[in-house]
């Protein structure tokens, strides 16, 4: 189980115009997933999950506080923070190898899967991937370890439609417990069976599941019924099933601001 | 230890290493074998193999102690590149911040003793070709190690040069971790003291009582003086041949400059250990700013 209560994540300098994003509380049992667009804080609050920045109040996954956490190799992320240990990706897969246990067959699975050249890869500079690579291949990396809890950051940014619906499926397959960050409500139908939170402008809303979020829309004001209730910009909306901007339909929650103006 | 395999796969792949550590020394030994003893060999009557090896001694030792200056300067950028990585690998993988250390200690030694081994194999014979060219005709072994007990001594003397540049200036990257925009200037930081510690050796006068307690200075002698045959540092790396004959200097004992070598070692490693566990993520992008 992953579950936050009061925490708040510094982003950012306030001069810079930075925020702080805050969550009372976040109980998270089996997967789910973090929506938002882009800014809103929802990688910033995963880092902090995975323990990269500070943090105050309590992030504990399966009972341990993250701050305090040693050695707990059953959690696995694939933020891009973490990847730049080595020069070459066969150094990545040697220091993994090494200090988390990754399964270099398993690894070499995970890549025939997603179509992607295995030798050819692991000999090229990790600067040298291209985004859609490089995404591709923290996430073989993350998911080499088969981790019993995953955090997961945009899996899906930069990678192209023939390898999004494989990507959805290991995200299912790996891992008992987690959280999946992105902005694509296109890819959501594959996770139907999961919650759902929102984030919003360092704010999180929910949870609420993936099924009703994607027949649902956004609407102004307070509304009867409302299966949340959430403020943009300083104004306050409502989700509501049936009605509205439909999430469905919007494909990136990028377009969000967008719509509502 | 596969992260200390890969930190020493990473450093011999390394290209720029071994155009700065390998090719670079090199340069400056051949202007040590050809060019500067011009002239000084004539006034050498007597002793004139204990002047050849004395001077093969330090280029060597030289040599031995910049190399993990350099080497080092490579593991920075992959420190400042894991900033990110260690703090997630302590809470969520293997790494413990005294196996990550010690790591970064094997792998620099071993690298340094590879690339200063490459060196010494070019280097001994050259600088035996440039001596006689210039006049000073010595045999070839006036410009080996003293014995084999020497020779073991010089290797084991760079390795713990290497075992304390590496704990030197590991630390004073962790404190630098914080300033990714002058981390450049501050990596070429232990390199400058190193020279600036060789220099006054070789041309000023060290107290003898300090010696000791300086590594930057004591393991140089200690390299010096295992290779020329004295077993312990000279007090001067200049031969004397004052009156045209060799006068070996007087010496501080070998297990004085080992114990201060090693008690710095402890100190300096407990610290980076003590840091290491406290690294938090810092954008490497902030290198760029120093540009």
């Amino acid at each position: 189980m992953i579950e936050l209560n009061n925490v708040a994540v510094r982003v950012g300098d306030r001069s810079a115009g930075g925020f702080t994003v805050g969550v009372g509380r976040m109980a998270v049992e089996g997967k789910a997933v973090l929506l938002g667009p882009n800014g809103s804080g929802k990688t910033t609050l995963l880092r902090a999950m995975a323990g990269l920045i500070p943090y105050s109040g309590s992030i504990k996954i399966n009972g341990v506080e993250v701050g305090e956490a040693r050695g707990m190799l059953e959690v696995s992320s694939n933020l891009p923070e973490i990847y730049g240990m080595a020069y070459y990706v066969w150094g990545l897969l040697e220091v993994l190898e090494d200090f988390k246990g990754i399964d270099r067959d398993e690894f070499a699975e995970i890549m025939k899967r997603l179509n992607l050249d295995l030798n050819e890869i692991v000999k090229r500079p990790v600067f040298a991937l291209t985004a859609g690579q490089s995404a591709l291949v923290r996430l073989a990396l993350a998911l080499s370890s088969r981790p019993r809890v995953v955090l997961i950051d945009e899996p899906f940014e930069n990678v192209d439609p023939a390898r999004r619906g494989v990507v959805a499926k290991m995200l299912l397959e790996y891992g008992d417990e987690g959280v999946v960050v992105t902005h694509e409500l296109d890819v959501l139908r594959a996770f139907k069976a999961l919650h759902a939170y929102l984030m919003l402008e360092g704010r999180l809303y929910g949870p609420i599941e993936v099924g009703d979020l994607l027949e649902s829309g956004v609407v102004e004001g307070e509304a009867q019924g409302a299966l949340l209730t959430v403020s943009i910009g300083g104004k306050t909306y409502s989700v509501v099933k049936g009605g509205g901007i439909r999430f469905g339909e919007m494909g990136s929650l990028n377009r969000l601001y967008g719509l509502l103006e | 230890m596969g992260f200390a395999k890969f930190l020493v796969k990473s450093a011999l792949r390394n290209r720029s290493m071994w155009f700065w550590g390998v090719f670079f020394i090199l340069f400056w030994i051949a202007l040590g074998a050809y060019i500067y003893p011009k002239g000084a060999v004539n006034i050498i009557q007597y002793g004139a193999a204990d002047v050849a090896r004395l001077y093969t001694a330090d280029w060597l030792t030289w040599a031995a102690i910049y190399m993990p200056t350099g080497v080092m300067v490579g593991y920075l950028y992959m420190l400042v590149y894991s900033t990110g990585a260690v703090p997630y690998l302590i809470r969520f993988g293997r790494l413990r911040p005294l196996k990550y250390l010690l790591s970064y200690y094997v792998a620099m030694t071993a690298s340094s003793l590879i690339f200063t081994a490459v060196v010494a194999a070019i280097a001994i014979p050259m600088m035996w070709h440039g001596l006689n060219y210039n006049g000073l005709h010595v045999p070839i072994d006036s410009v080996l190690p003293a014995s084999a007990a020497g020779a073991l001594g010089f290797v084991g003397s760079a390795a713990l040069g290497a075992v304390f540049t590496t704990s030197f200036m590991f630390l004073v990257f962790l404190l630098a971790l914080r300033m990714p925009k002058h981390t450049t200037r501050i990596a070429f930081i232990p390199m400058v003291i190193y020279f600036a510690s060789y220099y006054s050796y070789l041309y000023g006068v060290v107290p003898r009582d300090a010696i000791a307690l300086v590594p930057f200075v004591s393991l140089v002698g200690l390299g010096v003086g295992t290779y020329a045959g004295y077993g312990d540092a000279p007090t001067q790396l200049m031969p004397d041949i004052s009156y045209g004959r060799f006068a070996a200097p007087p010496t501080v004992p070998a297990w004085q400059v080992a114990a201060g070598a090693l008690a710095w070692i402890a100190a300096l490693a407990a610290l980076s250990v003590a840091i290491i566990g406290r690294i938090r993520y810092e954008s490497p992008e902030l290198l760029r700013a120093e540009m």
